[in-house]
């Protein structure tokens, strides 16, 4: 690239009052016209204004400006607003820097007129540094596949499915059951208004069917995804059913014939099917299928007498598993959850008492089209039980045998249904044993004061243990009534147990195939809890459902909505436009070591390391978050945007005059950045010895940056990103505290004491806590003496001078 | 100061649900219905500071109700705090046995006390002198002679479980100078004695080398295994029980037990079993043995029934109940014996047995010592 | 008064036990202050625990001063006190301290002199032991 000759404005905003009360921004702008390569320095009483963005267009003509600095708000704030401007007359807008001086500056040294100034001014110098090594930027366009798949096809795939092809997108729906619906096909009533679940997912499940936009791909499971946003590759089984679905009407004909009777999944084994069945009366597809694990066998000899009676002929017992191959804009995740096994819970001997039963079983024992017509009897002896317990929180609330959150939905389910027993045998005596009731949604507390006026008791303590009579198979429980502290006793028919929902057993290898995470509880992880609850990380994959975390029908068809609306966006685009941070491979230098692969927290690197064909990066998979750039110790990746030139002109600016009084602060634009603009906007007041260095991620911050830092002089050092597990970049913090402790334990061999880096976790809510680590960072500051700092430059020099040896040990030590 | 934040913090009292498994579960609570762990914890909880609560020293630290609380609070570590508050009060013990116990523990303590603790040493038994791996024998030489009247003899278990070494060729030294490891002072709250002991043991085991541990107690094997390296951190031994070391021996065919007719059922003391996980070992061994099998009792395992001991303080009423109904549990299994690894537990349940002949009056014998014993039946074949 | 090193708990009962140290007292016979009478009602109140005790609070050496054989005010079996002593003494042969320190004295009544005699004899042994019980660490 031939080297252009450098045309800087710098535009130093007032703010009203807001910096000029603070700064005095006519001497600042004076001071940045003799800075190197600026050619105009311009003052406005407010930049952002449209006076302010026509000065900067008309300086830009007017100057040949090549670069701009704009020195006023929080880039987070007016970034976008002056790159449009810069972008009006021509100009790239990655030519533009902002130089922070109102919430790091003005905002936070209100009464400090000359000492806010002379950070004002350093604040400049270090963006004009910046903006000398800023490089034009082209945003990546990508075309979209308008197709969505729907991974999951219970009522939160159902509904996704559904407003996806509604809105006018292809959908595949693939659910690994033989029929869509999900465990809510399975229950008898939902709550809070007692309907019907069959009855209101019935229809649903027939629109999907007969959708001419949704392809259901049933009996089926995602193998292998590929690709990024907009254009995804995705490879299906689908498992053979032998039987034709497309033919078979459901005639039955096949089961009556089957000799193997085994025990009904659907009807949670308290009635049996055949080999060849039907899953539930209501299945979409309405075809039956094969079981070929009870299956006698494609044998004449041993059986094949379905063959004989189908009329269709649409039974092949030869039948292979098909994979097929689908191009897809959109991900919906809506695989749903697991269920709480309580074997564990020996105490309640769930295995040992028949008429110990699980709130699913019950489901089916109280449903019309269960095993008992509806009839609610107990097993042992199919007599009505008189006197019904209940048991809360199964595998909830504890980390003894279960899980540690709430599971959202099982005291609702519980008072439904008290609600249900009540309305067969208003006579039955119903005890709850609960910890905390959990009504909270709408609706909610008016069933659970129905409950209580109907008469059900509810008992606040967890029974210690359930014992039998073996005579007439009666349950005796006792708990502490924790309301009386006193142990009380109860002689009960039947007891229910209240399960709680836990992530499929299989989610893990789902979250694989995706390259998604699991929050610690196991469900799934969200880009943002509160703002973006439904987006995965991976752009372009959306969640609906249990899968993300336990809750009710509502809630999942909400959030099915939700997911395809958001989805609706990315497939409406066409195109997508991607900001142009990326990281850039130089194959001249990469070795194919294959690090910037392991650490890539969206796996948009793929290294053969074998074959040493360099890193592959796709473009359109990366974030920007610079982890590999940092990572990679042969600078054979290059960051764009942030790289290491820019990176390195800034600490030099910072570190130009009087190193000893300066702290340098890396950090991240997502949490730090936006927690030190908090502190500005709050107008918390801090010591002005700090320099900001922004990154995207804590994670690109090198640790060649940190020495740097400190070979010129600096005497503090910190690193500062997102809460762990809060990173915006999935889990790429990770990778900064990995790589502040190592460089903890290579200051100490260094002799360099290793306080003198500090991490720091700090949210964009810590505002105050930006503003006290800005202190106690002052403090250690003081703590640094001159000779102390003459001797890390001097050991940082020698260093340097070594670092290639050093690099070649800790290799070798790696290994 | 005493400072009853860390207590709490270390415990998870915070974590209590109020769900009251707890005192379900909890034996003493079965009998005393003041006693109400869950109470207990909810009392000092809400309380900011401790009022006297004169139930905290029912407790038998037998964990039952760990096993089933869901957020593992450390309710006995809680009370054994709460005791050690209540001394620093100046909250009086009760002492059982006239504080036998207590008074010969704090002099063992003692900087330059020397103890003959080879007095009982059989003839027959090979130490080898120089090795770094030594047998915690105890306090069963001081029980025998405390609890003569009783008729235990929990020195036959430590005899026993020496001659299974000296047998599979297992080297070994016995310490001539060891002291009590001190569980049941820190259970009981003295937390100074517990430590005097605690530092004494491990200034020895370091000034020797010692390397690895074998104890035939699970009390020590607990304290010694658990205790001792929350004081000094990692304290570089392994500490083994008797029946780990034994088990793999007979697995390995590296040590042969001779067999008895007589039917058994195994007894879990509190610390081997619930504290310390240890519930096949000893049943792998005394599988071998007895060859009509194991007859497990009502309560077995993680649910087993405590044998009612305290830490020597505050021993009652509740206490002889819980050991009937132990001795009873053992009557039903139709058992001959009743077969356990704990010195205490045997002194427990036989106290209970001498103090009313209408309990059952099975016999109680130690696991090694069975053990030892169907050695001369492999001889005599 | 004479001032001993070695710290004596006299455990007496309250009958023939007590009456000797009362005559000691009437008749003016010395005896160290170190000496400290805990008073019983019959040595069958005590228990190998109570005299650990007296050790494990620092006594150097500990005399059960009662009845003789037969004379004891209660019926008492003397054999019982002989127990515990003996089982005390046992314990404190396994803790390495003498056992001579401990010792049981029945006595007739009114003995003034034999207890004091006794008395500086036991103090006297034990300041021969030389080693002291050491204190605690």
């Amino acid at each position: 690239m031939a080297e252009e000759e450098l045309r800087i404005g710098v535009f130093v905003c007032d703010c009203g009052l807001n910096i000029a009360g603070s700064v005095d921004t006519e001497e600042v702008r004076r001071w940045a016209e003799d800075l190197p390569d600026v050619v105009v320095s311009v003052r406005n009483k407010y930049t952002c204004a449209d006076p302010g963005q026509e000065e900067i267009k008309k300086y830009i003509k007017e100057y040949k400006l090549n670069r701009v600095v704009v020195a006023s708000c929080t880039p987070r704030l007016h970034e976008p607003t002056f790159r449009a401007c810069v972008e009006e007359v021509g100009l790239n807008s990655y030519l533009l820097e902002m130089a922070s001086i109102r919430e790091h500056c003005s905002w936070v040294h209100l009464h400090e007129r000359e000492v806010a100034t002379d950070k004002a001014k350093d604040i400049i110098k270090i963006s004009v540094a910046r903006a000398r090594y800023l490089q034009e930027q082209h945003e990546m366009e990508i075309p979209v596949t308008n197709t969505a798949l729907v991974i999951g096809g219970g009522v939160a795939g159902i509904q996704a499915a559904l407003d996806l092809a509604d809105a006018g997108h292809p959908v595949y729906l693939v659910e690994e059951q033989p029929s869509i619906g999900g465990i809510m096909a399975q229950l008898d009533k939902t709550f809070p208004t007692m309907d019907c679940s069959i009855c209101v997912l019935g229809p649903k499940m027939m629109d999907v069917g007969r959708h001419p936009r949704i392809e259901l791909l049933t009996y089926s499971t995602v193998e292998e995804v590929s690709g990024y946003v907009g254009n995804f590759k995705v490879r299906v089984r689908r498992k053979a059913r032998y039987v034709d679905e497309t033919m078979c009407t459901a005639c039955d004909k096949c089961a009556e014939v089957c000799p193997v009777v085994v025990p009904d999944e659907f009807q949670q084994g308290f009635s049996s099917r055949k080999a060849a069945h039907i899953p539930f009366a209501q299945a979409v597809p309405s075809s039956y299928l094969i079981d070929m694990d009870n299956c006698l066998g494609n044998n004449p000899i041993a059986c094949g007498k379905c063959l004989e009676a189908c009329e269709k002929q649409c039974i092949d017992l030869n039948m292979q598993d098909k994979i097929v191959e689908l191009d897809i804009g959109t991900i919906i995740v809506a695989t749903g959850m697991g269920i709480y096994d309580p074997t564990q819970l020996d105490e309640y001997g769930y295995t040992q008492f028949d008429n110990v039963i699980t709130s699913m079983e019950f489901e089916r024992l109280i449903c019309g089209g269960g095993p008992t017509d509806g009839h609610l009897v107990r097993p042992s002896d199919q007599e009505t039980p008189k006197r019904i317990g209940f048991i809360q929180c199964i595998g909830s609330r504890t980390e003894n045998r279960g899980h540690p959150y709430c599971s959202n939905i099982c005291c609702m389910n519980t008072v439904k249904d008290s609600l249900l027993i009540k309305e067969h045998h208003p006579e039955t005596d119903i005890y709850v044993f609960y910890m905390d009731i959990r009504a909270f949604g709408k609706g909610f507390e008016d069933l659970f004061r129905r409950s209580k006026e109907e008469g059900v008791h509810y008992i606040r303590g967890f029974p210690g243990e359930i014992t039998e009579d073996p005579e007439t198979n009666n349950l005796h429980i006792k708990v502490e009534n924790t309301t009386l502290g006193c142990v009380e006793d109860y002689n009960l028919d039947m007891v229910i147990l209240s399960l709680g929902l836990e992530p499929k057993e299989d989610l893990k290898k789902l979250t694989n195939i995706l390259n998604l995470s699991q929050t610690s509880d196991g469900f799934v992880m969200e880009s943002h809890p509160k703002l973006k609850p439904v987006d995965a990380p991976t752009p372009g994959i959306f969640f609906a459902g249990c899968v993300e975390a336990p809750k009710d029908v509502k809630d999942s068809v909400t959030q099915a909505g939700a997911a395809a609306a958001r989805s609706a966006i990315v497939l409406n685009s066409g195109i997508l436009t991607m900001e142009a941070l990326k990281a850039v491979v130089d194959f001249d230098i990469c070795n194919s070591c294959g690090v910037c692969a392991k650490v890539c927290p969206y796996g948009a690197i793929k290294v053969d390391v074998k074959a040493k064909t360099g890193a592959q990066i796709t473009a359109a998979a990366c974030a920007g978050c610079g982890t590999c750039a940092a990572e990679c110790r042969f600078d054979a990746i290059t960051m764009q945007h942030f790289t290491d030139l820019q990176i390195l002109a800034q600490l030099d600016a910072a570190l130009e005059s009087e190193p000893e009084k300066k702290i340098i602060s890396f950090l991240c634009n997502w949490c730090s950045y936006a927690g030190g603009d908090l502190a500005g906007v709050s107008r918390l007041q801090y010591p002005p010895n700090n320099r900001f260095i922004r990154t995207m991620c804590s994670g690109r911050v090198d640790e060649k940056f940190i020495l740097h830092a400190f070979e010129k002089g600096a005497p503090i050092v910190l690193l500062s990103g997102c809460h762990i597990n809060d990173c915006h970049y999935i889990d790429a913090n990770h990778w900064t505290k990995r790589r502040a402790e190592k460089l903890w334990k290579r200051m100490e061999k260094l002799g360099i004491r290793p306080e003198r880096l500090q991490l720091e976790w700090i949210s964009a809510a810590e505002g105050p806590r930006f503003a006290q680590v800005m202190r106690e960072l002052e403090k250690m500051r003081q703590q640094v003496t001159p000779e102390e700092i003459e001797q890390t430059k001097k050991v940082l020099a020698e260093h340097r001078l070594s670092k290639k040896k050093d690099e070649e040990e800790d290799e070798s030590s790696e290994a | 100061m005493f400072d009853f934040e860390k207590e709490i913090n270390y415990t998870r009292a915070r974590l209590c649900l109020d769900c009251g498994k707890c005192t379900i579960v909890c034996p003493v609570a079965q009998h005393d219905s003041e006693f109400n762990p869950r109470l207990i914890v909810q009392r000092r909880l809400v309380q900011a500071s401790s009022l006297p609560d004169d139930t905290i020293w029912s407790c038998l630290s037998c964990s039952m109700c760990v096993e089933r609380c869901n957020y593992f609070v450390k309710f006995p570590e809680f009370i054994h705090a709460l005791r050690a508050e209540a001394l620093s009060e100046g909250a009086q013990l009760q002492c059982s046995h006239g504080g036998t116990l207590q008074s010969f523990m704090h002099l063992m303590a003692r900087d330059d006390i020397h103890q003959d603790r080879m007095g009982w040493l059989p003839s027959d038994i090979e130490l080898s002198e120089q090795c770094d791996t030594i047998f915690f024998v105890g306090c069963a030489p001081y029980f025998d002679v405390v609890f003569s009247d009783l008729e235990v003899n929990t020195l036959d278990g430590v005899k026993g479980a020496l001659r299974l070494l000296n047998r599979a060729q297992v080297p070994f030294t016995i310490l001539e100078n060891e002291r009590c490891c001190g569980r049941d002072l820190l259970l009981q709250g003295d937390r100074e004695g517990f430590l005097a002991l605690a530092q004494a043991n491990m200034k020895e085991f370091s000034r020797r080398g010692v390397k690895k541990i074998i104890t035939n107690c699970p009390e020590c094997y607990y304290t010694l295994n658990v205790d001792y390296p929350k004081i000094a951190g990692s304290t570089g031994i392994t500490v083994t029980h008797m029946t780990k070391v034994l088990a793999p021996l007979l697995r390995n065919g590296d040590l042969k037990l001779g067999e008895t007719e007589e039917r058994v059922t195994y007894h879990d003391p509190c610390a081997l079993g619930r504290g310390s996980r240890i519930f096949d070992e000893p049943r792998q061994i005394l599988g071998t043995i007895a060859n009509q099998g194991i007859v497990e009792m009502e309560q077995n395992r993680e649910k087993a029934l405590c044998c009612g001991a305290s830490p020597w303080v505050h021993c009652g009423a509740v206490n002889r109940e819980i050991q009937k109904q132990r001795l009873a549990q053992a009557g039903a299994t139709g058992a001959e014996i009743l077969v356990t690894s704990c010195p205490k537990c045997q002194i427990h349940l036989k106290c209970a047995q001498k103090g009313d002949r209408n309990v059952t009056q099975i016999e109680i014998r130690d696991l090694s010592y069975l053990a030892a014993q169907s050695l001369d039946v492999v001889v005599a074949q | 008064m004479n001032k001993s090193a070695v710290d004596i708990i006299v455990f007496t009962c309250n009958w023939d036990g007590l009456s000797c140290i009362e005559a000691a007292a009437q008749a003016g016979l010395q005896y160290p202050s170190s000496v400290k009478v805990v008073r019983v009602s019959c040595l069958s109140r005590l228990h190998q625990g109570l005299i650990l005790r007296a050790f494990d609070l620092g006594a150097d050496g500990v005399m059960l001063l009662g009845c003789e054989p037969g004379k004891c005010q209660f019926d008492a079996d003397s054999n019982l006190v002989a127990q515990e002593c003996e089982k005390a003494r046992k314990v404190l042969r396994l803790l390495g301290i003498e056992e001579r320190r401990l010792i049981l004295d029945l006595t007739p009544p009114g003995d003034g002199r034999g207890f004091i005699q006794r008395v500086t004899n036991l103090i006297k042994e034990i300041e021969q032991l030389q080693i002291a019980i050491p204190t605690e660490a």
